[in-house]
């Protein structure tokens, strides 16, 4: 096997290893699970670098295995996915740090970690897919790897959040997989490649890739919690909050995102989907979807049911830049995978923070917090300006590009949307913010304090993380920063598209 | 030397044998025959399918006198369900053998087991209608003793099975007399010259598969088999459930799609699929209901069948070779195949978690997950296999099913499909549910003996979805001219 080969398969195997003998481990032998799973993380940040190093370079890591006599499972390094690779492994370390922390002295921590590496192996594949057959089989990996974590606390709350997520995943699932196999008769096997590859088919297939398109969006806006399919987000938020920084920032929200991302551009292509009028559509659902998803988290009291409705809009960002067909607003999609991110999983890291130290899961109950854990609440503070769009952290980045370029290719209700998503994110964000730094505790928790500040594996993954939204937007213009990678894409992009115009289309 | 003859004689030996360990009282040395005739017997299928790979299909004269030649004879479908009867037969093996350490399990079940499985052997190789009919008889006599080793009620439920398999037998029969009558000869290579289409023929083939329908349980005829195939005892529900419903299948397709394609109208085709499509629905709504595991996993059974019946309704009646007809034939068969080491593994499983549990009973799986991973994993990996997701053989099986519904158009066939994966999942959940559920007491762990072999058949249907390729190479060895075929 050659090193370009080699690549995808240890991304997979870093985590898959893990996973099996982490299973396989007796529930007493803590140190050696750690361990591992930490080696693996560890290693596949390392790999990560490697592989950011080798495309910049213009090297190609493609691994490829016949199936079935037409299909293949294919794994391909790229520069999309390098995004979410990058943001996926980085994550996922930090997360692994947290998690050992955070379920300290809990039970089933074995069956726990297991499926928490298998998670990270199918959110590996879901990345490095290089067609529709291989993101299909590793979404569907995702869903069932996700389960055992979702239901972990195994009350009846947790199992009924698991049964509707089942239920939605599965639903999804299927017409996702609907989808592929009408793609596949009808044109037969296609690859992701940036630019698209249907311009070909448009004339002689349209009404298919018009039905094929919303199945499509239908199956993988279940995982993004487009509206009306977000209805298990908010039930699945009784995991673990590690499970839920993950499930929100990298793996399964976020893979429905990046997946129908990599339709429109990879699959479709900007200029064959705007043919097709498949655009218009998808950023009307994604606008509705940000208005109503903010809105919904003004009114949650819960912490974490707040965060999950902030995830909902916040991910409708994602889909609203490519919707919106242009380059710039393209980049502030893509970039966005990368900042929502971050942000998300600092906030999550928060929620997961005072409820383990002091018990509070109530937004109204997080007077005090600030006098009591400023570094965590600090954290938070970063993440949710940065979420509101306050310059110059990431999400300031993101929303420039996406009103600009809106504005740019004649969507002039886009910079209007942008601005009343930003004062609806303000008012869900800045209450927290308010309660956690001036409001009056009701109750003293110094009295009972067994330390100032979190537990440090609780800790030091919050401050990386929001060191990293701050990194985002502060250095946004230096090479291999989100923003400047989601730039290289982009160009990558419209050079794939003339190729396509000018090979395709006569 | 051809290994088909022994893949007859040798079993039918070790039958032979442990029925007179057995009635010596010596169950010890029956059970460690029983699982080295099976793995010998799955060495021989092994050497058949390298027989066969190469085409054309591996024929062997079995007895030339007075005038009757009887022949065996494998292409490259009978050569694969041979080896999936021999996989799913020694891990069963095992698991029984490790069965009667911890739960009784009368001595008897060898013998029986080992004539079943000469039985299904013959069906798969058996080139002659008549003697088919033997086989069928065998093989419902077989079934029906596994079915009564459980005692007390069970005897009731195998001797309405047993009524059920010589009637339908019959009815077989009858069709076969009449085909002969029409045509001259019952041997299946010479038909598909002699058949001219006409009433009687027609007739006769309606009469043969009514008699198979009803001992595949196909819906509406399926009254008999939750019943029985619940009851039966622990090791030998899996072979009941996985294996031999689809050995009456087999037989329908290959008299339908290659020995007698001139005789089946489109209509008939839909006739089948529809009932097909109605026990999908009906088994899955059925497990939904059910109190108890092993009570679910067989309507989950009458379900999954629902699949393999779906293939007549894509291929009847087309005599040109196109995509939907080789992906129809592909999908189903390959259903059928994951379908068999999903199921035997799902019930294997099932028996470890209700002996576990000490009774077979739902609720009793109430925190399952802790005190017995690895058979929950095993019974989930089976299930996931059942739903069509990957990484399984189910969802390769399903992806063909699949594109075969839209290269034809046949659009319901898609949403029965897809509709009977979501029913699966539907009534997985309810076991995940509750073997998930934290709570005290638990019930005790499974015993390693049961559930590993459990796992392991459980990753097979794992490897299935990884590696299609040599087993749907196999297939096109005597594949019908609708799938593609040379023939």
């Amino acid at each position: 096997m050659t090193g370009e080969a080699a690549l995808p398969l240890l991304l997979l195997a870093t985590s898959l290893l893990p996973a099996v003998v982490v299973l396989a481990l007796p529930e007493h032998r803590a140190l050696a699970r750690n361990v591992l799973t930490l080696f693996g993380a560890i290693s596949k940040v390392a790999l990560m670098a490697v592989a950011l190093l080798g495309v910049a370079q213009g090297l190609t890591f493609e691994l490829r295995y016949a199936v079935l006599p037409d299909l293949d499972l294919v794994l391909r390094v790229e520069e999309i996915p390098l995004l979410f690779l990058t943001l996926s492994a980085l994550l996922w370390l930090l997360t692994t740090v947290y998690a050992i922390g955070y379920l300290r002295g809990d039970a089933h921590q074995a069956r726990f970690f297991g499926f928490f590496n298998l998670s990270v192996a199918a959110t590996m594949g879901v990345g490095l897919a290089g067609n529709l057959f291989t993101f299909l089989v590793f979404f569907e990996l995702l869903t069932l790897s996700t389960y055992p974590l979702v239901v972990h606390k195994g009350d009846t709350k947790a199992l009924a959040g698991g049964r509707a997520y089942l239920a939605y995943a599965v639903a999804g699932g299927s017409t996702l997989f609907l989808a592929a196999v009408w793609l596949h008769v009808s044109v037969g096997p296609v690859e992701l490649v940036s630019g698209g590859v249907l311009a070909d088919h448009a004339d002689a297939h349209a009404a298919t890739l018009r039905g094929v398109f919303a199945l499509l969006v239908a199956g993988m806006g279940v995982k993004a919690a487009l509206m009306p399919l977000h209805g298990w987000l908010p039930r699945a938020m009784v995991a673990p909050a590690p499970v839920s920084a993950l499930l929100h920032a990298v793996a399964v929200v976020k893979a429905g995102a990046y997946g129908i991302v990599r339709v429109v551009v990879d699959l479709y292509g900007l200029d064959t989907a705007e043919d097709l009028g498949l655009l218009g559509p998808l950023a009307a659902l994604a606008a509705i979807t940000l208005l109503v998803g903010s809105a919904r988290a003004i009114g949650a009291d819960g912490l974490k049911a707040r965060l999950a409705y902030s995830t909902i809009g916040q991910v409708a960002l994602v889909t609203l830049g490519v919707a919106l067909g242009g380059v710039v607003a393209l980049v502030g999609g893509l970039v966005h995978l990368v900042h929502q991110g971050i942000m998300k999983v600092t906030l999550f890291y928060f929620a997961g923070s005072v409820e383990q130290e002091l018990g509070v899961s109530r937004v109204s109950e997080l007077a005090g917090v600030g006098r009591r854990m400023p570094v965590a609440m600090g954290g938070a503070t970063v993440a949710g300006l940065a979420m509101i769009g306050v310059p110059p952290l990431a999400g300031f980045v993101t929303k420039w590009h996406l009103a600009l370029g809106g504005a740019q290719d004649g969507a002039w209700w886009a910079p209007v949307l942008l601005g009343a998503s930003t004062l609806l994110t303000a008012a869900y964000v800045l209450p927290i913010l308010h309660t956690g730094w001036f409001a009056t505790p009701a109750q003293a928790w110094q009295a009972s304090a067994r330390r100032w500040e979190a537990a440090p594996t609780l800790l030091v993954p919050l401050v990386a993380t929001a060191a990293l939204t701050l990194g985002a937007g502060l250095l946004a213009g230096a090479p291999f920063s989100p923003l400047s990678w989601a730039e290289l894409v982009a160009e990558a992009v419209l050079v794939g598209e003339q190729g396509a115009e000018v090979g395709g289309r006569p | 030397m051809s290994a088909l003859p022994w893949l007859l004689a040798l079993p039918l030996a070790a039958a032979g044998i442990t029925a007179a360990l057995v009635r010596r009282r010596r169950d010890r040395s029956a059970a460690a025959l029983g699982v080295v005739t099976s793995l010998v017997l799955l060495g021989l299928a092994l050497v058949l399918v390298a027989e066969v790979a190469p085409g054309p299909a591996a024929r062997h004269r079995l007895l030339d006198a007075g005038g009757l030649a009887l022949d065996l004879r494998a292409d490259g479908l009978a050569a694969l369900l041979v080896v999936v009867a021999a996989v799913v037969g020694v891990v069963g093996a095992v698991y029984a053998a490790g069965y009667r350490r911890t739960a009784p399990l009368p001595g008897a079940f060898w013998p029986w087991w080992l004539l079943l499985t000469t039985a299904m052997n013959g069906v798969f190789l058996l080139g002659h209608l008549f003697a088919l009919y033997v086989a069928f008889e065998l093989v419902g006599v077989a079934a029906a003793a596994l079915v009564a080793l459980s005692g007390g009620r069970a005897i009731r439920s195998a001797r309405r099975y047993l009524v059920v398999a010589v009637a339908g037998s019959l009815v077989f029969l009858v069709g076969a007399a009449l085909l002969y009558a029409a045509t001259g000869t019952l041997a299946l290579a010479e038909l598909p010259g002699q058949a001219e289409p006409s009433l009687a023929a027609g007739v006769a083939l309606a009469l043969m598969t009514l008699g198979l329908l009803a001992t595949a349980a196909l819906f509406p005829l399926h009254f008999w088999l939750p019943d029985a195939h619940a009851q039966a005892p622990a090791p030998a529900s899996p072979l009941l459930s996985a294996l031999v419903l689809k050995v009456y299948f087999y037989v329908v397709i290959v008299l339908w799609f290659q020995a007698l394609p001139q005789l089946v109208t489109p209509a008939a085709g839909v006739v089948l699929g529809v009932a097909g499509a109605a026990a999908i629905l009906w088994g899955g709504v059925a497990a939904l209901t059910q109190r108890s595991v092993k009570r679910l996993v067989v309507y989950s059974t009458l379900s999954q069948m629902g699949y393999l019946w779906l293939i007549p309704a894509i291929l009847a009646g087309q005599s040109e070779p196109d995509a939907a007809g080789w992906f129809g034939w592909h999908g189903g068969i390959y259903y059928a195949v994951t379908h068999s080491s999903a199921k035997a593994a799902m019930l294997m499983a099932a028996g470890a978690l209700v002996h576990a549990a000490g009774a077979d009973r739902l609720v009793r799986l109430r925190g399952a997950a802790a005190r017995a991973p690895a058979a929950v994993f095993a019974f989930a990996l089976a299930g996931v296999n059942l739903v069509g997701l990957p990484p399984t053989g189910g969802f390769v099986g399903k992806w063909y099913l699949l594109s075969a519904a839209v290269a034809g158009g046949q659009w319901w066939i898609a949403a029965v499909v897809l509709a009977g994966g979501g029913l699966t999942a539907a009534y997985l959940i309810r076991v995940l549910r509750l073997a998930f559920m934290r709570s005290e007491p638990a019930p005790d762990p499974a015993a390693p003996a049961l559930a590993l072999p459990a796992l392991g058949l459980a990753l097979v249907t794992v490897l299935l979805g990884f590696r299609a390729v040599e087993v749907l190479a196999l297939l096109e060895v005597g594949a019908p001219a609708v799938a593609g075929g040379a023939t």
